[in-house]
C-alpha cells in the first residue's frame, strides 16, 4: 500500500530519477569511477595479465611441442629399441646357431677322441693278448722241447747198447766225411 | 839246486822229441820237473803244448770219447777219419768212456773238436728253447 503511494507521489512530482530512487549525481560519479577503473585496468592490469597469458600460452605451446618432440624421440627410441631388439634377436639366433655348432663340433670332437681311445684300447688289448699267447705259445715250445729232450734221454740211455753205439759213431764218422 | 825256468814252448817242443824218440821215461822226468818249479798247475797246458809240437811233427794225440768202449772196427774207423782230416802220418787215441754221452763219440785233436754224441744233440735241442 506504501509503495502504491510513493509511485502516485513520484509521478505526481515529474522526476523519474528521483521517483527511481537514482541519484544522477551519485551515477555519473560512478560512472567516471568506472571508467576511471577500466583505463586503470587497461593500462596496468591487462597487459600483464595478457603477458601473463601469453607467456602461459607459449610455455603451455613450448610444452606441447616438447611433448610432440619427446613424443617423436619416444617413437624414433622405440623403434631403435625395435632394432635394436631385433638385431639383439638375429644376435641372439646366430649365438644360438653357433653355441650348437660348436656345441656339436665339441660333441664330434668328444666322440672321435672316444673312438680313437677306444680303438687304442682295442689295439692295446689285441697286442697284450698276442704278446700273452706269444708267451704261452713260448712256454708250451720250451716245455716241449724240455720234455722231448727228457724223453729222448731217458729213452736212448736205456736203447743205446754197445753194438748200437758202435753204429752211432760209424754213422756219425760217415756223416762228416 | 835251483832249477833255471824254461818256456813251455821248449818243454813241449823238447819232450815232443823225446816222445817221438822211443824215450818213454820222459814223463816222470818232466813230472819231476814240473813238481821242483812248482808248476803244476801248467801240466794240462803243458800236455796240450806237447800234444800240438806232436801234432806239428805228424803225431796227432786225439782224445775220443765215447758212452761205451769202441771196438776195433770202430777205431780203425776213427784213426783213418783223423788221419785224413788232420793230414797227420800217424794218430795216437786217448780213448774215454764217459756214459752220461747216450751215444755216439766226441773228437778232440789239438786245436779242434767234433762232439757227434747224442748228449751234445740233446743239448742242441735244448738250445732251440727260446
Amino acid at each position: 500500500m506504501n509503495i502504491l503511494t510513493q509511485f502516485s507521489t513520484t509521478e505526481s512530482s515529474g522526476n523519474v530519477f528521483t521517483a527511481l530512487g537514482i541519484d544522477w549525481k551519485l551515477l555519473i560519479l560512478q560512472i567516471i569511477a568506472f571508467l576511471i577503473l577500466v583505463w586503470i585496468l587497461k593500462r596496468y592490469v591487462y597487459p600483464w595479465l595478457i603477458k601473463s597469458v601469453d607467456e602461459r600460452q607459449a610455455k603451455i605451446e613450448e610444452s606441447t611441442q616438447a611433448a610432440d618432440e619427446a613424443k617423436a624421440k619416444a617413437e624414433a627410441a622405440e623403434q631403435d629399441i625395435e632394432k635394436l631388439m631385433t638385431q639383439a634377436r638375429k644376435d641372439a639366433k646366430a649365438i644360438v646357431a653357433t653355441a650348437k655348432d660348436e656345441a656339436t663340433a665339441a660333441v664330434e670332437a668328444a666322440e672321435a677322441k672316444a673312438s680313437t681311445r677306444a680303438d687304442k684300447i682295442v689295439a692295446s688289448a689285441k697286442e697284450q693278448i698276442e704278446k700273452d699267447v706269444i708267451a704261452a705259445q713260448k712256454t708250451l715250445h720250451n716245455q716241449t722241447i724240455d720234455l722231448v729232450a727228457s724223453a729222448t734221454e731217458q729213452l736212448l740211455g736205456a736203447a743205446v747198447d754197445s753194438k748200437v753205439d758202435q753204429k752211432v759213431v760209424a754213422r756219425a764218422i760217415e756223416d762228416v766225411r | 839246486m835251483a832249477l833255471f825256468r824254461i818256456s813251455r814252448r821248449k818243454l813241449a817242443d823238447y819232450y815232443a822229441g823225446e816222445i817221438l824218440a822211443g824215450h818213454e821215461d820222459v814223463v816222470p822226468q818232466l813230472a819231476a820237473y814240473l813238481m821242483e818249479t812248482n808248476r803244476l798247475r801248467e801240466v794240462e797246458l803243458i800236455t796240450r803244448d806237447i800234444e800240438a809240437a806232436l801234432a806239428r811233427r805228424g803225431v796227432v794225440v786225439a782224445e775220443v770219447a765215447s758212452a761205451h768202449a769202441l771196438t776195433e772196427a770202430t777205431k780203425d774207423a776213427v784213426v783213418a777219419y783223423l788221419k785224413k782230416v788232420t793230414s797227420a802220418a800217424q794218430v795216437e787215441v786217448k780213448e774215454l768212456v764217459e756214459p752220461d754221452l747216450l751215444g755216439g763219440v766226441r773228437l778232440k785233436v789239438p786245436g779242434a773238436e767234433m762232439d757227434a754224441t747224442l748228449k751234445r744233440k740233446i743239448m742242441k735241442l735244448r738250445a732251440a728253447k727260446v
